[in-house]
């Protein structure tokens, strides 16, 4: 696995608790939405985080209709009833740590605008339940102009007993080419100096094709 | 009360302090002192006597001299070399004659006249033949006022030839070898120009990282040998090329980079 890319810096909105009207109730149940940065779709790899006497998780994910002609969004399931603690009463996996891979989701998480965490808590025990340290990582794109250029390849591949050509040039009686290519890559600095150093601002002549005749001056 | 009486000491200390005002040594010294920091030369002892020579000869030298001095006092590729050319160009753009009355005496500019005496001063070292086609490139007509940064450009690129023909011609010594004489192969001589014309050419405008490796990659001592052995396997003839005819071709590759003045 490649190593984890920083994740996105997204807004969790706090936990909130799920009531009927102005009843106070513990019922069980509570919403984390997550919303991604310059709200713009993300295809996710990963999600981490850090239980909280939670006892299972739902996801649902706000997908970007952009494939299709439909303008707007959906909502969608990700994850149905995720087990975090498998004896909600006790303590088991009250606290542990979860990474969540897209491949765990129901469906894909590609093009995801923000994403909704359903937490449950049947037990009457734990009256307080959240998930922490919420991480979102996305898929990591390709980087095109990460290529190495064409000649940097094309390096000649010599066998182990093959001299290289420098010194079968040198036991021929030919001239040191080390020598000469230093001093040719000397002439090379020294070129890309004058390139480098090119003026800015221009004399102003008027020169027309090389040559400044009053005679070839025309009145248009 | 009197004056206090000086000691015997403090007596002669005073007369040395007149000595130096009287003269006005100190000042000379520390301006020596000053362009030797300026320019960190690897041997100062030598920068200080030929600077200490140009002193006393600068009396009776005219602009032109004076701004050759100050651009010689450091090599092009150092940093003070640049501060140098504002010197040197502040120097040579001074007005002839500041009291006269004469337009043309009081006005102060670089025109292209002086601008060709000091390219001509430069590139004294190089046979005339050698530096045309540079001076076609970078010359300036005699009507012509020299901006400061068309001067910049022109007199780092006499410097750069002048180092330039050097390189040739100890190149050409390489490539004489252990033969006796001044020549060498013709083939050799057109291997080598070639390869340096597809460096060149490699090198493009934009100034990457990625092109000049490109171009030092072209020019790499096993390309070079593996092209002499392909070469002297196919080769026939003998035919031969003396110095002359190669510091030729080479100028001719090398200042067809340089851009013409505009």
């Amino acid at each position: 696995m490649n190593d984890a890319e920083s994740p996105l810096s997204c807004t969790i909105r706090p936990t909130k608790y799920l009531s009927i009207g102005e009843s106070m109730f513990h019922s069980g149940c509570g919403v984390i939405e997550i919303l991604f940065p310059n709200m713009r779709p993300i295809d996710i790899e990963k999600i981490s985080f850090v239980n909280n006497y939670t006892a299972a998780l739902s996801i649902k994910m706000k997908i970007a209709k952009s494939a299709s002609n439909q303008t707007g969004h959906t909502w969608v399931t990700g994850l149905k009833n995720y087990q975090l603690m498998p004896k909600p009463h006790c303590e088991t996996g009250s606290q542990s740590y979860f990474h969540l891979m897209s491949s765990d989701f129901c469906k894909q998480p590609n093009e995801v605008c923000a994403l909704r965490f359903i937490l449950r808590q049947p037990s009457p025990n734990w009256k307080t339940f959240t998930l922490e340290e919420i991480y979102v990582h996305a898929k990591k794109t390709k980087d095109p102009t990460n290529e190495n250029p064409k000649w940097l390849e094309s390096v000649e591949n010599l066998s182990a007993s093959e001299m290289k050509p420098r010194d079968q040039a040198e036991l021929k009686g030919l001239p040191d080419t080390e020598q000469v290519s230093e001093k040719m890559q000397e002439i090379l600095q020294l070129a890309e100096k004058t390139v480098l150093s090119a003026p800015n601002v221009e004399l102003g002549r008027f020169d027309i094709d090389g040559s400044y005749e009053i005679n070839l001056l025309s009145y248009t | 009360m009197g004056d206090r009486k000086k000691s015997p000491i403090e007596e002669r200390k005073q007369q040395y302090k007149d000595y130096l005002d009287k003269t006005d040594v100190t000042s000379q010294v520390r301006e020596a002192l000053l362009k030797l920091i300026e320019n960190q030369p690897k041997d100062p002892m030598l920068f200080l006597a030929n600077y200490f020579d140009n002193i006393s000869t600068s009396d009776k030298s005219d602009k032109i001299t004076t701004v050759h001095q100050i651009l010689q006092l450091t090599h092009h590729s150092q940093q003070s070399f640049q501060t140098n050319l504002i010197v040197a160009y502040d120097a040579a753009s001074l007005a002839k004659n500041p009291n006269s009355k004469k337009a043309s005496m009081n006005r102060p500019g670089l025109t292209g006249s002086v601008f060709e005496e000091l390219l001509a001063t430069i590139l004294s070292n190089v046979p005339k033949n050698l530096h045309a086609t540079l001076l076609e490139r970078i010359g300036c007509r005699a009507s012509e006022m020299v901006p400061f940064d068309v001067f910049r450009y022109c007199i780092t690129v006499c410097y750069v030839f002048v180092d330039f023909v050097k390189l040739c011609g100890s190149i050409f010594s390489v490539l004489c070898g252990k033969q006796s004489g001044k020549v060498t192969d013709k083939d050799i001589c057109e291997i080598v120009i070639s390869s340096l014309k597809d460096a060149l050419d490699s090198l493009q405008d934009d100034n990457s990282p990625c092109s000049i490796l490109e171009a030092a990659y072209v020019l790499r001592p096993d390309k070079l040998a593996s092209s002499l052995l392909s070469n002297k396997s196919s080769k026939t003839d003998k035919s031969t090329m003396n110095e002359d005819d190669f510091m030729k071709e080479m100028i001719d590759v090398f200042t067809s980079k340089i851009k013409v003045l505009k």
